[in-house]
Formats: C-alpha cells, structure tokens, sequence
C-alpha cells in the first residue's frame, strides 16, 4: 500500500473506540471535586487575573503593580470573614499567588483551605494570533502542562482554568479559530485529568460586538458541539469537568438589549442542546457585565423553566471585585469595608444561583457599573 | 462549521416538538411494525404462515384493531411503505384504526443498508434521494414522524472512523430534511449486540458513535427539540462469556446517554435488539430506576419484543386474532411500566417471552 494512503488512514483513526475511562479512584477524585466546586448556593470567586490585567487595576487606585501590592490585594480577598466560604466554594488563582503569604506568614493556599474554599489555577499562558485568521487567536500554554499540572497539584491546587476567547464579526468565529479552541481545550483537559486535576473549560464567545443576541445564541452552540465533540474525542471524562461559558447575550455594541428572562431562555436553551448532562456544574463568566446585571442574569437562568440537568452558578472576577477595588482605593483603612463588599456580592450571587435573588435588593458600591473592556485582557 | 444559519420558524418548532413529546409521553413508547417484506417473511415463516401481502395486511389489522386501551401505553406506530396504503377488511385505511386511538402513525424511510467500499463488511444506509417529496407525500397520508436505521458492529478494528463519520452524516442529512417537511426524525444509530466484546467496551463504542451522531446534527442544524433518538441498549456481545445484571445494563446505558446526548432531545426510545420480551422489559425497567440523572424520557420502540408472543398466539389462525391482541396489550403494559420503572421482573408473561429472539447480522 502506498506510503501516504497508510498515513491518511493513520491520521483519520481519530474516533477510536480503543481507549480506557480513568480507574475507579481517579474518576471518584475528579467527580468529587467538582461536585463540591458547585455545591448548592456557591460558585467561583476568579482572582486570576495575570499581572497585567491586574496592573490596571491597581493603576486605578494609585497603586504601583509590585509583588507586594499585588499580595496586599489578594490577601485582601482572603482573609474576609469565614462566612465568604457559605457562598464561594472556590478560587481562581494565578501562579505567582501559590507562592505568596499573608503579612503573618501564612501561604494564601493553606488560609483558603481552613475556610473550605477549594483552590485553583489558571493554567494557559494568554492568547497568540492565528496567521492568517481576520484577528482571530488561540490559547497556548500546553508545553510540560502535565508537570506544571503535578506541580500545583503538589501545592495544594485541585482544579485548573484554561480561557480560550473567539469573537462573533461578519466571517468570524471561523471554522479554523472553532477548530484550534476545540482542540486545545480538549488536550488542556486530558492532561488535567492525567495529573488529578479537575479542569475548568472556557470557551469565551465575547461580548465585544453589535450582533444581536440570536447571533450569540447560534455561535456558542456551534461553539458548545464542537468542544463536546473535541471532550470527547480526547476520552475526557465529563463528569470530572466544569464548564466555564458566556451567557448568551447581545453584543456590548447592539442597539437591541435584552432583559434577563430572554438571556436566560437562550442561555439555557444553547446549553441543552450543546452541553451533555453528564457535566455536573456550568459556572458562567461575567465578561463585561456589571455585578449587578450579572446576579439578576444568572438568577434569571435559575429561574427559567427549562430542563437543567447541570448546576448553573458564577465564576465571577470583575462582577465579584469591582466594588472590592472601588470601597479598597488602595487604602489599609478600607480593607474591612472592602471585605464586606465581597461577602455581599458572594450573597447576592449565592442566591441568584438558587433562583433566589431578587433584583436590587444587595446594594454594593460599584454594582451598576459596566465592567466591559474591548478586547479585554486578564 | 457555519454559525450563520437558520433556526426552523416558530410555528414548525412547536409543531416537531409536540409531535416528539407526545410520542415519548409518561408511560407510552412506540410499537415499530415496519418490518420490510423480506423481514416480516421471516416472522410469518417461524409461525408457518405464507409470506402474502393479504397475509401482511391481516397480520397489521389485527395489531392495529387491539382494544383502544393499547393507547393507554402505544403513542406511535412505526409502518412500513406497504402498510399505509393497505386497508381494513372494511375498506378503512389500517391507518385510521391508529388515528383513531389517538396513536399516531410514522414512517420508515429508509431503503436498507449499502457496503461501504473497502471497509471490513461495514455499511451505511441509504435513502437520500428524493427524500424530501418522499416525506410531504407521507405527512399527506398522516404520518408524522419518520424513523432511519444505521447499522454498526464491534470487531477488532470496527466500528471505523469511516463508517461512523458516514453514518452519523447520513442520519443528520435524513433528519434535517424529515424537519424541512415537519416530520419529526427518529435517529437510529444501532450498534449491533453480535459479537464477544464485554459491556465496557460497547459502553465505549455506544458513546464514540453517539458523540458523531451529535455533532452531525449540530452541523446539519438540526433542531433537537424536535428529534427523537433510537439507540441500542449498552449491552455485552451475544457471545461474551461474562454475565452482567440488569443494573449494570441499566448503569452503562445511562452513563453513555448522558454523556453524549444533549438534554434537549425530549425523548430515548431504545431499540430491543436481539433480548427477548421480558429482558427488554427488565431492562429498561433498569433504566428508568438506576440512581444516574435523566434528563429525557427513556422509553422503548419495540418491534420483536413487543410482537414475539403476539405472533405466537395468532398462529395465523382468525380464531386466535383476539388472543394474539391481548398478547399485544399485556406487553405493551408491561412496557409501560417498564418506562416508568415500575415492572416487576416476571409478573407479565406471555406465549413468547422468555424466547431469545436474537439473529445474527439482523436485517429488517
């Protein structure tokens, strides 16, 4: 047989029904695990934000981006009162967060571990241009993942987060950009799971845009069908995963606003026809939107009478913090005003993620602001 | 993978998805009576009757003129071509017996399976073509779902990439344009039970094809809602020599389903396969009890074990039309139950139903 026949047959062995399940104990990790990420009433508090992203952050208050200062709002976050833990099961972190203390010396991951808030890690390494695409990208950061994955294992982390972002325009998200996002996302996963990390997938449909929000709808769940089928492909093992999606909303720039029972309708439907219910939870992204919105939003989702075979919850960052940062304004003497913020919004969403919120009624500083960046970088 | 394209207009939605969820109502399945002629042949020949279309049409009254109490577990009735247009000894279209009992009749389309050219005895189905007019012609005559079988075997190197890529694009190319002419689509992806491999390996082959089948659908803009699936049961190969029980049955089944087929398809009608009456029944019995989520209706469509005792009693015999029908009734109740998981193994026994009714390579 001719040598490029054998290696077509070779590389279109992609579905093959030759594979093994993760054994018994490992499935029961992984299951477990997330399970209790999205434990009733409880969702993700996103702090990873590279230092970068971050830096503008503390740009805002008139803080230098140093180590410390970075620290000093971390541990800001963590050192709230215990009750944060009744609504945030878990936390995002970003690498150089593992390593760091409180000012009295204890390491962040073990003060999250005695208020019972799981930690985690974001794992890609930020967005690079496909060549060629119209502005499109994938995410990297798949080299010596499996150690890297060890490593924070080692250091007390149980689940990961890998972003990939695809942006709805005239010819875009292309088959190329679905493909690669698919792809990568489904190998960040295995690998995860390889090393007894549960991994969070993300695939961002961004807000940035004037479509509407039928337009939202039809890309996240041709987006949706092709991570699954990609999830599967790879043998991933669904019940150990979480999904991290957006909402299916108008884009930032479309003159036709929605209100939260349409979000939520088309939210839902989208998942149903393109998430298996063997994923346990869906924890939504917040993308641009302002604490507030994004708490009567997942409510709405909550509420909603449709099938819904998953937990629906938040991995909040900015719809979490934005009233952290503004109460904070880099000051020590508002750090217990700032904590209070955070307790408050973790209630609010809590609730909305029980279908109990009731819109208004949790007043924080900032929860009427937009948090909508173009092209928003973490 | 385009993400510019059509939903179908509400009024065909609501239209499909009623259709669906009537079928896969709370205690009902589907009878499916479309054996092809050569198929039903074989049934009449086991109970010594001649393989006659007057023989065929006798056979089908009798099915369809049970007591309208059937209804109470049948929601639809899968016919073959032959049988719409055939008549009651009345002169009433055997349609309009099912009409009458609020069960609501479809469709086979499918024109049997095809070799896939250098595959190791692999096939996919055909039927495309004029697919479209095929289906107006049939929603005319009061058929309102459709149902196309795809077959697939186990081996050493099978089912292959080829053969499941193909028959997961064939079964969106057939739903999509059963939706165009708002006919509701039962997608049968069948995953034969032949073979020596153990439920863990049918378990994987169920979920790789399930998974194809899913993404086909989702590039052929499918609208799941308004879809029903068809699949086998996760089961070990006829010739494994492990055992499994019923709940590890159950267990796999759900396990594949769930991970595989999106909750927004209101309904699971499995496929009996080669089990006999009452392990289909115990079955899916299992099922419907097994402590996994169950986001859609897991009902059955039935064909040999629904009819196994049924032919059995009718013998071909007139006298013994009333008999064959209370067969009829007693399975489909039990069935009944069995989807609500409420069947008590054994407590519904017929002339046919511990039989094994397996056929090697079975072809309908």
């Amino acid at each position: 047989m001719n040598e490029s026949l054998l290696q077509t047959n070779f590389v279109n062995q992609k579905m093959s029904t030759h594979f093994s399940y993760p054994d018994t104990k490992l499935q029961e990790l992984l299951k477990k695990t997330a399970e209790a990420i999205v434990a009733p009433g409880k969702g993700i508090l996103a702090v990873d934000e590279s230092n970068e992203g971050i830096g503008k952050l503390l740009a805002g208050v008139g803080l230098e981006n140093t180590e410390d200062n970075r620290r000093r709002y971390r541990q800001l976050l963590f050192t709230s009162d215990d009750v944060l833990s009744e609504n945030i099961s878990a936390v995002i972190l970003f690498d150089e967060t593992v390593y760091q203390k409180t000012d009295g010396g204890v390491p962040f991951i073990e003060l999250l571990k005695s208020k019972n808030i799981i930690p985690g890690i974001k794992v890609d390494r930020d967005v690079v241009p496909l060549y060629l695409s119209e502005d499109e990208v994938t995410t990297q950061g798949l080299d010596d993942l499996a150690q890297r994955c060890a490593e924070y294992k080692k250091q007390g982390c149980q689940f990961a987060k890998w972003r990939c972002p695809l942006k709805i325009g005239d010819h875009t998200p292309s088959p190329q950009a679905i493909h690669d996002t698919a792809q990568v996302l489904a190998r960040y996963a295995s690998i995860c799971q390889s090393q007894g990390v549960v991994p969070i997938v993300e695939p961002d449909v961004l807000l940035d845009g004037d479509h509407d929000i039928v337009r939202t709808q039809k890309v996240t769940e041709v987006v949706l069908a092709a991570v699954y089928k990609s999830l599967n492909d790879h043998h991933v093992f669904l019940e150990g995963t979480l999904l991290k999606p957006n909402m299916v909303t108008p884009g930032q720039g479309c003159l036709t606003r929605s209100a939260p029972e349409e979000i939520a309708e088309a939210t839902v439907t989208a998942l149903l026809r393109g998430v298996p219910a063997a994923v346990p939870g869906i924890a939504f992204l917040s993308g641009g939107q302002s604490e507030e919105e994004a708490t009567v939003n997942l409510d709405a989702i909550n509420k909603v009478q449709k099938k819904k075979p998953w937990t629906l919850t938040f991995s909040y960052g900015r719809a979490l913090q934005a009233s952290v940062w503004k109460t904070w304004a880099g000051k020590d003497e508002n750090v217990k005003k700032a904590q209070a913020e955070l307790i408050k919004r973790a209630k609010a969403n809590g609730l909305a993620s029980l279908g109990k919120y009731d819109a208004g009624t949790i007043a924080t500083a900032a929860g009427d602001s937009s948090n909508y960046s173009r092209n928003h970088k973490y | 993978m385009s993400t510019y394209f059509q939903y179908p207009t509400p009024e065909v939605q609501e239209e499909l998805r009623k259709i669906a969820q009537a079928i896969v109502a709370p205690g009902k399945g589907i009878l499916a009576a479309d054996e092809s002629t050569g198929t039903m042949g074989k049934r009449l020949q086991d109970i010594g009757v001649e393989n006659t279309e007057e023989n065929r049409r006798k056979y089908r009254q009798m099915l369809f003129s049970t007591d309208p109490a059937v209804s109470e577990n049948i929601s639809g009735v899968i016919l073959f071509h032959e049988t719409l247009y055939q008549k009651a000894d009345d002169g009433t279209p055997l349609v309009s017996l099912l009409e009458k009992r609020g069960i609501i009749p479809g469709i086979k389309v499918d024109k049997g399976v095809v070799p896939l050219f250098g595959s190791e005895d692999e096939c996919t189905t055909q039927g495309l073509d004029d697919l479209a007019q095929r289906c107006a012609q049939y929603k005319k005559d009061g058929c309102h779902f459709a149902k196309w079988r795809c077959v697939l075997k186990i081996g050493r190197n099978t089912p292959s990439y080829q053969a499941i890529m193909e028959n997961a694009n064939v079964l969106a190319r057939y739903a999509s344009i059963c939706q165009s002419q708002r006919i509701v689509p039962i997608v049968e992806p069948e995953v034969l039970p032949d073979g020596e491999h153990d439920l863990d390996r049918a378990q994987k082959v169920t979920e790789v094809v399930l998974a194809a089948v899913y993404k086909a659908l989702n590039d052929h803009h499918v609208y799941l809602e308004g879809t029903l699936l068809k699949p086998n049961m996760v089961t070990a190969g006829q010739s494994c020599k492990k055992t499994y029980t019923p709940m590890d049955i159950g267990r796999a089944t759900v396990t594949a389903l769930l991970r595989t087929v999106p909750a927004a398809v209101p309904g699971v009608t499995f496929l009996s396969g080669g089990q006999s009456e009452e392990e289909a029944s115990v079955n899916l019995n299992a099922i419907n009890t097994v402590d996994l989520k169950r986001p859609w209706a897991l009902t059955f469509s039935y064909g040999r074990a629904l009819q196994a005792s049924v032919l059995r009693a009718w013998g071909g015999k007139p006298e013994n039309e009333p008999a064959g029908q209370q067969e009829l009734l007693k399975r489909a109740k039990a069935n009944g139950q069995a989807s609500q998981g409420k069947y008590v193994a054994g407590s519904v026994t017929g002339v046919g139903a511990e039989a094994g009714l397996f056929v090697a390579n079975h072809a309908y």
